[in-house]
């Protein structure tokens, strides 16, 4: 069987869609579009090359509303026909559950190429974001969340946050930790959308949204969009002299539906079977770009991944996670500093490991990286965590 | 009805026991009859064993708190719960197995803290829809 290769990305940069200084105003549909159309130039390819190709078309679930019958409705705005397409509604989870399609896809001779676009532009709706959350969510939000005046993910956030705290001693210093080592790492990332230098002490002036959830534990939205090739092996080389080998991608929805009294503080991502698979220690990845909706998260995800024994939050104490330090994490400044542009939020992360392992890094280049393995982590469940949960190791060939 | 405003739960078939329980003061939990568990928030079959006859039975009153936030800031909901803040949600943990989020009442704030007793009191909107409500024991 072939292996598979992303050949090729675009990163269109995030905006706020602040017209007032100078950003970009942009719909989802200009983001598909301006993706695609990078994605084709850093292939070195024209559209009319793309349609003489095998390949699928992979697209997430934008968090504005559109169309029931929707990868049909993309694919007639840009002009494009893939033999199959496929949609991911797995939200922070999006970009992993869609390279593990592109994956299976390409390995079982579906297709030779899989054009993966991860767009989202919440911060340009139509009509008053607020109306159409409500309409959308989760039942179990609308039912049993929401009247108890609950506020959404930063709630469900402060709740697992609150816990981590008294499980395993984490303060609010660690966690400001993970915020300004991100930030560190954003200020040598030309694309991430806050880059000014953030302190522990400025962290923890930042005001709270739902104690102990501080502004700066979460996401900054944007919006934003992101394209990859993934190709077989023999194709890859034809695009590009850098492809980067996907080693392998593990999924799992849901955990421990059986035990109501599970642990919302453990993060069971299916990391271990992924590196048993491939034949991978802990030893032998270089960085990591773990999804990053909340700094909790990413303590949650230091311990579930085997790096952080004595607790996430000590662990960052005596470790550095720069892109200089022991343990790279977030390379980029991951979506806490880079941004989170809606559902395709987790595609910051992947692109951020190709951008390393083809040595285009710049600045915040990991100097020797070989490796790294790559989260994605949607769904905030009832009485739990994230419940979707994506891991990917990705490598220099 | 003194909801007006607030964001109010869909009330279907599945759910019904539960919020009309809330209303006449109990909390009702699915109790399956094949296997025994209970389970929350209510679904259409066990989520253990997969049976379908699944009766409502009434919980202990009395839980152990979780945890739990205070909401300092309402987004993404609707604005009247601006007159609450801030207030404190948390996840009420029950001796058959389940937890349940619930807003939470004390006399003295500084009292809420994990693994602190606290007792039903749940809000009644209307005759068929009560809230998970709970006071803790100073």
């Amino acid at each position: 069987m072939t292996d598979v290769y992303v050949s090729g990305y675009a990163v269109i940069p995030p905006s706020r869609a602040r017209a007032d200084r100078g950003e970009a105003v942009l719909t989802a549909e200009e983001y598909h579009a301006r993706a695609l159309s990078a994605l084709l130039h850093s292939l070195g390819i024209g559209k009319r090359e793309l349609d003489g190709l095998s390949y699928a078309l992979g697209i997430n679930r934008t968090l504005w509303p559109h169309s029931l019958i929707y990868s049909a409705e993309v694919a007639q705005n840009l002009g494009v026909a893939p033999k199959l397409t496929v949609v991911s509604d797995h939200g922070g989870m999006s970009a992993l559950s869609l390279l593990s399609e592109g994956y299976a896809f390409i390995k079982s001779g579906v297709v030779d190429h899989v054009v993966l676009l991860g767009v989202d532009s919440p911060l340009t709706p139509s009509k008053p974001q607020g109306g159409y959350r409500l309409e959308r969510t989760w039942r179990y939000e609308l039912n049993y969340e929401l009247p108890l005046g609950m506020i959404g993910p930063l709630s469900e956030a402060a709740l697992i946050a609150r816990r981590h705290m008294y499980e395993h001693g984490t303060t609010p210093e660690q966690l400001g930790l993970v915020a300004v080592s991100q930030r560190k790492n954003a200020s040598k990332n030309p694309w991430a959308y806050l880059k000014q230098p953030l302190t522990v002490d400025e962290y923890l002036k930042s005001p709270y949204l739902a104690e102990p959830v501080r502004i700066l534990d979460a996401v900054i939205p944007v919006n934003g969009g992101f394209a990859l090739m993934l190709s077989r092996s023999d194709d890859a080389k034809r695009f590009t002299d850098k492809p980067v080998r996907i080693e392998g991608v593990e999924t799992q929805v849901n955990s421990e539906p059986q035990n109501e009294l599970r642990d919302i503080t453990k993060l069971n991502i299916p990391s271990a079977r992924l590196l048993e698979r491939v034949g991978v220690g802990l030893n032998g990845i270089d960085f990591l770009e773990l999804y990053d909706d909340f700094t909790v998260v990413v303590l949650m995800q230091l311990e579930a991944l085997g790096f952080a024994s004595e607790g996430g939050g000590r662990f960052v104490e005596k470790n550095s996670i720069t892109y200089d330090g022991n343990l790279p994490v977030n390379t980029g400044g991951g979506q806490l500093s880079g941004g989170q542009a809606g559902t395709a939020g987790g595609f910051s992360l992947v692109v951020e490991a190709i951008q390393q392992l083809r040595e285009e890094a710049g600045e915040r280049q990991v100097k020797g990286a070989t490796r790294g393995l790559v989260t994605g982590l949607g769904c905030l469940g009832y009485n739990h965590n994230l419940v979707n949960r994506g891991v990917a190791l990705l490598s220099k060939p | 009805m003194e909801s007006a405003g607030i964001t109010l739960p869909e009330v279907d078939g599945v759910n019904k026991n539960f919020f009309e329980g809330l209303a006449g003061g109990k909390l009702l939990l699915q109790r399956c009859s094949t296997c025994g568990s209970h389970q929350f928030y209510p679904k259409p079959w066990c989520v253990v064993c997969g049976g379908l006859d699944l009766k409502w039975v009434e919980a202990p009153k009395e839980g152990r708190l979780y945890t739990y936030t205070l909401i300092n800031r309402v987004i993404g909901n609707s604005r009247e719960f601006e007159k609450e803040l801030p207030y404190v949600v948390g996840s009420v943990e029950l001796d058959v197995g389940v937890r349940v989020y619930a807003r939470l009442l004390a006399t003295n704030p500084s009292s809420i803290k994990i693994g602190c007793r606290v007792v039903l009191e749940p809000r009644k909107l209307s005759d068929k829809v009560g809230l998970p409500y709970f006071r803790v024991v100073e």
